[in-house]
């Protein structure tokens, strides 16, 4: 640590432990960060295909939006 | 029924009851903001205080920073073992198909966590012991939890039937829970350059006030981040499984 140093570089320097401390923030927001969006990029994947997958097979959800009381028949095509 | 038709499984019940986890969605949708709300305000409260408004270490000089990032994640990968273990019991003892969800979204956070508590244990190492790796009772204990994170997500993908892939991994889970206390008492029982504990003794803290708020708001950040991602990963692990048993009753559907 050397006086003339601005206040920002002073923060970053950390007390010339900077390559310690740096990396160790880093790696921990990558790493959660990535964790985060992985999982929501996999939740919206998933999610699509279950919305395609039920546009495929509407009879599941018509039978109980429409004919609650709708026999076994109304499963076979 | 299209349902019963179309579940060759004898667990039909059980993805009839998963199919509309109506409790789960209305509850999870309840906490997410909150969760939301407490993970922002402590990552930002804990950085500010964590990275500038502390004081440094005499001994450790700055490097005393990292303990801020590095014990929250210590605590939060034995957290989330105990996670898995009480969700492996509760799934295999009162066969609750939410406690099999929980078990297997918390696995990839859990092993994150635990990553991050050797990983940042390293990097402080190095400065501060002069090593970034020792094979001491401590890291080796926690090292083993990361291969128990690994080998319960492994289990799991391993078995095409997913009960029973639960109900392995879920055994698993419950068996390696030994692995807690020997990883809190590793720096009593054993000789270790790991230090002991300094913030939860029988005694009250022995650390700096001024030391504690940064790490206890880091620690309320990490948990309510845990808090939100297993939310999403059991919201994920629910749409999975709605797919998969939808893709098996197609298939069962085309050739009756």
């Amino acid at each position: 640590m050397t006086d003339d140093m601005s206040p920002l570089m002073h923060f970053f320097h950390m007390g010339g432990y900077w390559p310690y401390i740096w990396p160790a923030y880093g790696v921990v927001a990558v790493l959660l960060i990535g964790l985060l969006v992985w999982t929501l990029v996999a939740l919206k994947r998933s999610r699509l295909e279950l919305e395609a997958l039920e546009a495929l097979a509407p009879r599941r959800r018509r039978r109980t939006e429409t004919s609650p009381a709708g026999g076994p028949d109304d499963a076979q095509p | 029924m299209a349902e019963a038709m179309a579940s060759p499984n004898p667990s039909g019940g059980f993805w009839h009851r998963l199919a509309n986890p109506a409790r789960f969605q209305r509850l999870s949708a309840w906490l997410m903001p909150w969760l939301v709300l407490i993970t922002l305000g402590c990552f930002g409260a804990g950085l500010y205080y964590g990275l500038y408004a502390s004081p440094i270490d005499y001994q450790q000089k700055d490097t005393v920073r990292i303990m801020y990032v590095h014990v929250p994640a210590a605590w939060l990968a034995m957290m989330s073992y105990s996670t898995l273990a009480i969700s492996g019991f509760v799934a295999l003892v009162w066969r609750h198909p939410l406690a099999d969800v929980a078990g297997a979204a918390t696995a990839p956070i859990g092993a994150v966590f635990t990553f991050l508590a050797l990983f940042t244990g390293a990097i402080w190492g190095q400065p501060t012991w002069g090593t970034w790796w020792v094979w001491d009772a401590r890291l080796t204990s926690v090292l083993i939890l990361f291969f128990m994170f690994l080998g319960y997500i492994a289990i799991r993908n391993a078995f095409d039937d997913q009960a029973r892939a639960g109900r392995a991994a879920s055994l698993l889970a419950i068996v390696g829970v030994v692995i807690l206390p020997i990883i809190k008492f590793s720096v009593d029982w054993w000789n270790t350059l790991h230090q002991p504990a300094s913030v939860s003794k029988l005694s009250g803290s022995s650390m700096d006030p001024a030391m504690l708020r940064p790490l206890l708001i880091m620690a309320v950040a990490y948990m309510a981040l845990f808090g939100v991602l297993l939310l999403l990963r059991m919201r994920l692990e629910l749409t999975r499984r709605r797919v998969e048993a939808l893709q098996m009753a197609r298939a069962g559907a085309a050739t009756p």
